[in-house]
């Protein structure tokens, strides 16, 4: 398990540093040019030789390879460079916004958890009744609606209901849970619906394919109380396929979290993305890249862990 | 009360409730079971016993499944009306099953211990500590070593034959009064279904446990059985003890069915008795006696439905067939049109059409040991291996799985490169680059039919696909011919060219194979495991099909099977193989009636006879343990580890293959000593 | 000459009368206190008032500074004093003066002298190595600033300079503290420290911009205690929502609509013509615009007349047709003489006949050009969409090519389209500021037609030049009579700005401009 553990580890290194040097090639063959953009995009009276030297403050007018050199001696020590919109740290612009990505993302799975297990359960244990149906009515909406469609329909809906919005500015979840939940809770819920239905689905097949196996005919030939033949015995074989849909959707997060910020004004990497696309700002989306690739491999990793928690043919591979 | 059967079950009816239809997979069926009797249900794939015995521990879905009767006693209790709480209360503790996928019936995730312990926790109500002594107790009397440190481990780490231990424990756990055993040993080889069958034998016979054995093998049953129940299309077509049963058979079925297995005690006599065709389809069985489509002996009066009555003079033996006493009298010969089986033309005076000399098929295989580090070693899947095929001989290729039986003959067809040795193919030297040239005299048909044929394509596509493609019928409508009469020489019908191979029963897509192998007019098929898959009955028809082609075309067959009767029964020669070795070679007669090594000798005694007269008097050897790993094979001779000759000598000498007469060779050093 | 003493006289003297009513006193908020709640849709990249040219920085960042001067909103451009309490130009027109209001304290406590105003204006006239100065351009005939004494500042100029007076009242023109510079000359990039009415409390990159009254403002007019902007992407939900009170730059007719419809009582608004021309800029170096009676046939095909109002009922444009100075200000041409020029007269059919003709003579009829759009919704699509019909109409083939903001501004900047979608976005009615758009592209590099006219470029120097009103006046005229006539640039609507507000938001007076009146002084809250 630790030779397990430490090898899945080590993968990581590798996966990232590919990804930093892909990324840094691909964002710089797209155009696009940020000291336009800052000095003249929106009209201005600048000249060329202000923009240029610009450039050059900026080290935007060293060969790519200087570019490059500069960039990949930076990453071991955490330094992504600078922003080139607002010359901060890239790190430190991702930093002060991640955790309320992070929180968001982990509200919008412990809420797509909260509801797809009973969802899913249900749905596969009343297979083929009325109640199967509305479940799975609901679940294919989750899939089938894009959440950002789904974010307006629940700001209408607030709006509706409540007659105003929770207060723009994020407050801590360490000040005032209460407010950050109000305002969290929203937007976790349009990321969560899609997450929760693709779950429940997955559990629901998962649930049926596992209670048809042997084992649990031998559980039931056993005598053991229905109960724990669907708890024990059915429930964990059928987590191992929904783990697994779990950390991949998690993946799918960033894309919802891109809409959802971008829907409900909220400050996270998500809106950090799509400003520093809409800027050209190649460092930060550098950085952003990198930040949401390690992501993607730690909870890759965090799964596969799981796996073999869950999974003892996993665990005792040799 | 203690008089009273155990299990009582009176009509007994299953219905299945499906889209397309309702099928009665029971269908009036009763019998009864005593305290400690072993009673044996056989019949064919579909033929309604496991669903029987499904029905008697309710364990069928409820959604689909109906089941009636007028009542199914279980020690005096009716379980008729049941609910599904009480059923509960006596499925694991009273009465408990053993099914056949020990692979797949044991939950991956959980613990032996924790599976083990479950029916005592939930059923004696013990504590966990109570339940694990238990449990240590139950590894020990199924014979699992170390069973303190087995308790905590996981399935996988399981062999299968120690996964159907474990199953057998689990059922015994509690003490029950009736274990019903769904073909628990059909995917172990034969050594180890020996075991199981042993321990499960002795162990119910010393608590005094009622078994009901479901299976398709007759040997199993003729060495265990004391009743046997003989199931076809839903009912009971005959019932009684083993002994009458074997002795006086007297449905048309059942002696279809005893004389459709080839016999290993016997001469290899004439062809076996076939039963034609293939068991109805339940959704619309054929009115009256259901066998009648199939019967040579069914009149008009078959159009009724016979009901099961005692035979004259027996009390327990009961047929359903109107013309019992007639059958009894005329026994096999209502089938038998019995050919001769042939010898090989000319054997041995010829150069041999493949000789294989010092075969050698090793793989390398790397494994992680621990991180960044990994063990590589050799798996010596065929070593050091040579024999000749004649024309027009059947070779045959036994051992357990794993001996290297199959990769004999994938590095014979060069589907493996083999690693050493030379090949020659009609005494050409055979070769990477000589194999393309030769790969139409040589043939292969495989286990599995149904995945090696394209199930996009007709079966006039598949067979014409070759023709096409090696130019041997260039013209359409030759082509077209050709497939017809391709077909009706394995038996099927022309206009079946049209049908894809789904819409096909396994016997026919068999014959598809064979018809495909065959299209390329060869010299040498080789057959892995062609009939493994099959029913007895539709198995006993390929063996058949392919003697009769032997015949009518001097083919050479390379005769790859598991089945030591099967083998017996087609081969003139037979190779004994073990962990990628040779153990004993010769002609088959002098092989299964003298065996000479103490492997082929165990092999014989671990496969059952279907007569319990001779059976239960044979004096055997069971095999004990399993086959080592092939990656670290016994020192010596690789036999020596489970042998019951073997001396400390064995374990340093690699015993060579020494002639003993002009028919036999075997590789043993206790063999050359005593002679 | 004469007149713009007499107005610079004016102004002085009602600036005095005024100053009597400032400094400290409340009276001018009729109403204290409370938290203004507002949405910015974009973010400053930093907090550099002389280097930036974002009008996020305008509506986040204006309220913590002071300028020379500022306009009566009330009367605009009409001038009134920010920290100057009077000002005078000498009669050469080549050196300014003024006199500080003494009572003027940064928010870090020390006063504001001379020094500052020096220091800021060298600044942006002369940035040193390091420094950017967006606007420096504007300020070449600058020559020195000098400071007889704490309170008084002398611009000295070496040639006379019409825009140099509304300069002073440039809205960029943010007073820094000499003593901040000299810590660092980008020190007001990432600091804050100004005289403005509102003090800096906190951002929240990408979040919200907290302020807070600053109780020492020369002024007194900045009522509310609190300001705090908030980075919205969308604005009729936070209106709606009351997550905002109002939004600085610009509402949609179709948002309006939904606003009014959803607030009912609670909404207001305020409209005015934003002077932010949309432009088409014809690529002058493809063969079929290098000819001036193709461009001249692209202009004519616009119907104007017929089809503004009707846009301007989907998307925020104009409904009035405009040449490129904005109609009743006092630089404009008369619409009678606008509509002389090729292009702008009333009569669709006739200008629709005579393109066709420009077109058959110069050999390019049914002219397939390919025409760049910028991918947002408003006004972009609809421009786009109206200017195709258009040109179809002539029998012309347009190629609409729509890109995201980065790669359009790419195209546009290298040339690569026929036709581009562009603006000339001014914060002051000056025609410097308004024509500076149209010099050749060695002069000007955000002249996206790529075309070169000398003559252009010296008429232009020469009204910049020219302080006489009346003088200057005709020389605007003339360029833009030339420029208009050879349509390298045409142009296509002005922009009506609408600003939402919640109905208990007062106080607020809109201008021609997003860029200007964004210091919150004035605005106070009722409930």
């Amino acid at each position: 398990m630790l030779a397990y553990t430490l090898r899945r580890i080590l993968l990581v290194i590798p996966t990232l540093l590919a990804v930093a040097v892909l990324v840094f090639f691909v964002l710089r063959v797209v155009p696009g040019d940020i000291v336009e953009i800052k000095l003249a995009a929106e009209g201005g009276i600048i000249s060329a030789e202000e923009i240029q030297k610009e450039k050059e403050r900026l080290g935007l007018d060293d060969p790519i390879m200087v570019q490059f050199y500069k960039y990949m001696i930076g990453l071991p020590r955490g330094d992504l460079g600078i922003s080139l919109w607002t010359e901060n740290n890239v790190t430190d612009e991702i930093v002060s916004r991640i955790g309320l990505s992070l929180e968001l993302a982990i509200l919008s799975t412990i809420m797509a958890i909260i509801i797809a297990f009973p969802l899913g359960t249900i749905s596969a244990l009343y297979r083929g009744s009325f109640i199967d149906y509305v479940i799975r009515i609901i679940t294919i909406g989750g899939i089938a609606v894009p959440s950002f469609w789904f974010g307006m329909l629940l700001i209408m809906l607030i709006l509706a209901t409540f007659g105003n919005l929770p207060p723009l500015g994020t407050v801590s979840i360490f000040d005032d849970p209460k407010t950050n939940l109000y305002q969290m809770i929203w937007p976790a819920l349009s990321v969560g619906y899609r997450y929760s239905s693709v779950v429940a689905r997955m559990l629901r097949s998962s649930i049926l394919e596992v209670l048809s196996e042997d084992y649990i005919r031998t559980a039931r030939a056993k005598g053991v109380f229905e109960r724990i033949v669907i708890v024990k015995h059915g429930m964990r074989n059928a987590l191992l396929p929904t783990v697994t849909v779990i950390g991949l959707e998690f993946a799918f997060l960033l894309g919802g979290l891109v809409v959802t910020e971008s829907v409900f004004n909220l400050n996270g990497i998500g809106k950090l993305f799509v400003d520093s696309v809409v800027r050209n700002d190649m460092n930060l989306l550098q950085g952003l890249v990198l930040t949401v690739a390690t992501g993607f491999v730690l909870v890759n990793l965090i799964i596969d862990l799981l796996y073999a928690a869950l999974d003892p043919r996993i665990r005792y591979q040799k | 009360m203690t008089n009273s059967p155990l299990l009582d079950i009176s009509n007994l009816q299953v219905e299945f409730k499906l889209k397309n239809g309702v099928v009665r997979a029971v269908d009036n069926v009763s019998f009864q079971v005593d305290r400690g009797e072993f009673l044996a249900i056989v019949g064919e794939s579909g033929c309604g016993k496991s669903v029987t015995a499904l029905s008697i521990m309710k364990l069928l879905p409820k959604r689909v499944a109906e089941i009636k009767s007028d009542y199914v006693k279980f020690d005096g209790q009716d379980l008729t009306n049941f609910s599904e709480t009480e059923m509960r209360k006596i499925r694991g503790c009273r009465m408990s099953m053993i099914f056949q996928e020990p692979m797949t019936s044991l939950n991956p995730v959980l613990t032996i211990g924790d599976q083990l312990t479950e029916p005592l926790i939930t059923h004696l109500e013990m504590n966990a500590e109570e339940a694990t002594k238990r449990a240590v107790e139950l590894l020990n009397m199924v014979g699992i070593p170390e069973p303190q440190k087995r308790l905590s481990q996981y399935p996988h780490q399981f062999s299968g034959g120690m996964r159907q231990r474990v199953m057998i424990a689990i059922g015994l756990a509690c003490e029950p009064d009736l274990i019903i055993a769904d073909e628990p040993t059909t995917a172990l080889d034969v050594t180890i279904q020996a075991q199981i069958l042993e321990l499960l034998k002795d162990i119910c016979s010393r608590m005094g446990v009622a078994v009901i054995m479901i299976t398709h093998n007759l040997g199993v049953v003729a060495a265990y059985a004391d009743k046997v129940n003989v199931m076809y299309a839903a009912r009971i077509v005959e019932k009684g003890k083993a002994s009458e049963i074997f002795a006086s058979p007297s449905h048309p079925y059942t002696i279809g069915l005893l004389r459709s297995v080839p016999r290993m005690d016997k001469k290899r006599g004439g062809r076996l008795a076939t039963i034609d065709g293939l068991p109805p389809n339940l959704m619309a069985p054929p009115s009256g006696c259901r066998f009648q489509p199939r019967c040579p002996m069914s009149t008009d009066a078959c159009s009724e439905v016979p009901f099961l009555s005692n035979r004259k003079g027996s009390s327990k033996h009961s047929v359903a067939c109107f013309y019992s006493e007639d059958a009894l009298k005329k026994g096999s010969s209502i089938y038998v049109s019995d050919k001769e089986i042939f010898e090989p033309i000319n054997v041995k005076k010829q150069a041999p059409l493949l000789s294989v000399r010092s075969l050698k098929q090793h793989f390398g295989v790397s494994f992680r040991s621990g991180w960044l580090s990994s063990i590589s070693g050799t798996v010596k899947a065929v070593d050091d291996v040579s024999f000749d095929v004649y024309p027009g001989e059947t070779v045959g290729l036994v051992g357990e799985s794993g001996c290297g039986k199959t990769s004999v003959g994938r590095a014979i067809l060069h589907l493996n490169l083999p690693t050493g040795g030379q090949l020659e193919f009609n005494s050409k030297d055979l070769n990477e680059s000589s194999i393309a040239l030769v790969r139409q005299d040589m043939q292969v048909i495989f286990q599995d039919p149904f995945s090696s044929l394209n199930p996009r394509m007709t079966i006039g596509e598949i067979l014409e696909e070759p023709l096409k493609v090696h130019n041997i019928v260039t013209e359409t409508d030759a082509r077209f011919e050709r497939v017809g009469q391709l077909l009706t020489k394995v038996g099927l019908y022309a206009y079946m060219r049209d049908r894809y191979p789904h819409e096909l029963s396994g016997g026919q897509r068999q014959r598809v194979g064979i018809a495909r192998a065959l299209c390329m007019e060869p010299k040498l098929i080789i057959c892995d495991e062609p009939v493994s898959a099959l029913d007895v009955s539709v198995q006993a028809q390929i063996i058949n099909l392919l003697e009769d082609l032997q015949r009518e075309l001097g083919i050479a067959y390379l005769f790859i099977a598991h089945d030591l009767a099967v083998v017996k029964h087609i081969s003139h020669k037979v190779i004994v193989m073990y962990l990628g070795k040779i153990m004993e070679i010769g002609d088959g007669e002098t092989i299964y009636q003298e065996p000479k090594h103490p492997y082929t000798k165990a092999l014989l005694d671990a496969a059952p006879i279907p007569d319990p007269k001779i059976e239960r008097n044979r004096k055997k050897i069971i095999l004990k343990g399993e086959l080592p790993s092939p990656l670290n094979p016994p020192r010596g001779c690789v036999f020596s580890s489970r042998c019951n000759l073997a001396t400390d000598d064995c374990k340093e000498i690699i015993p060579k293959l020494i002639n003993f007469s002009k028919d036999q060779s075997v590789a043993c050093i206790k063999v050359e000593e005593v002679n | 000459m004469r007149s713009i003493i007499r107005s610079a006289a004016i102004v002085a003297i009602a600036c005095m009368a005024s100053t009597s009513a400032v400094a400290g006193s409340h009276s001018s908020c009729p109403e204290q206190g409370g938290t203004l709640k507002y949405g910015v849709k974009a973010e400053p990249p930093n907090y550099d008032m002389h280097g930036t040219n974002s009008y996020a920085i305008m509506h986040f960042v204006a309220q913590h500074y002071s300028t020379l001067l500022t306009f009566d909103w009330e009367n605009f451009p009409k001038l009134e004093g920010d920290i100057a309490k009077s000002w005078e130009m000498a009669d050469d027109g080549l050196s300014y003066t003024f006199k500080l209001h003494e009572n003027v304290k940064f928010h870090d406590g020390t006063p504001l002298t001379s020094a500052d105003v020096k220091a800021s204006y060298e600044r942006i006239a002369f940035p040193p190595e390091g420094v950017l100065s967006q606007r420096k351009a504007l300020y070449g005939s600058l020559e020195s600033v000098e400071t007889p004494d704490d309170y008084t500042v002398v611009f000295k100029l070496n040639s006379p300079d019409a825009f140099m007076m509304d300069g002073f009242a440039s809205p960029f023109n943010a007073i820094f503290s000499a003593k901040d510079l000299e810590k660092d000359m980008n020190w007001h990039k990432k600091n804050v420290n100004g005289t403005g009415p509102y003090k800096f409390v906190e951002h929240v990159k990408g979040e919200s911009y907290i302020a807070e009254r600053y109780e020492d403002f020369h002024h007194g007019d900045n009522c509310l205690d609190r300001t705090e902007g908030y980075r919205i992407k969308n604005l009729v939900e936070p209106l709606v929502g009351g997550q905002i009170m109002a939004e600085w730059r610009a509402t949609a007719p179709p948002e309006v609509k939904s606003l009014t419809e959803q607030m009912g009582d609670d909404y207001t608004n305020q409209a005015k013509t934003l002077m932010t021309l949309w432009v088409v800029s014809l690529n002058s170096e493809t063969e079929a615009f290098k000819d001036v009676r193709v461009r001249q046939a692209l202009n004519l095909c616009i119907d104007r007349h017929g089809g503004l109002p009707k846009l301007a009922k989907i998307t925020f444009t104009a409904p009035r047709p405009s040449g490129y100075l904005l109609y009743d200000t006092k630089y404009a041409l008369p619409d009678d003489e606008l509509y002389q020029l090729v292009g702008f007269g009333p009569d669709a059919e006739a200008n629709r006949a005579k393109a066709k003709e420009l077109l058959k003579e110069a050999g390019y009829e049914g002219l397939k050009f390919t025409y760049s759009n910028r991918a947002v919704a408003h006004p972009y699509d609809h421009i786009a969409i109206w200017l195709m019909s258009e040109w179809k109409k002539c029998g012309l083939n347009p190629e609409m090519i729509t890109n995201p903001t980065s790669k359009f501004v790419t195209i546009r900047k290298e040339g690569g389209f026929d036709a581009t979608i562009d603006w000339a976005p001014s914060f002051l009615p000056d025609p410097t500021l308004m024509h500076f758009k149209y010099l050749s592209r060695d002069v000007n590099p955000s002249n996206y037609s790529r075309a070169t006219d000398r003559e252009l470029d010296a008429l232009f120097d020469a009204q910049k030049g020219e302080v006489d009103f009346e003088k200057r006046k005709a020389i605007v005229h003339e360029f833009e009579k030339k420029a208009l006539e050879q349509a390298y640039v045409l142009p296509v609507t002005y922009t009506d700005r609408v600003v939402s507000l919640h109905k208990s938001v007062k106080g607020y007076v809109i201008a021609n401009s997003h860029i200007l009146n964004n210091t919150f002084r004035g605005i106070y809250l009722e409930d």
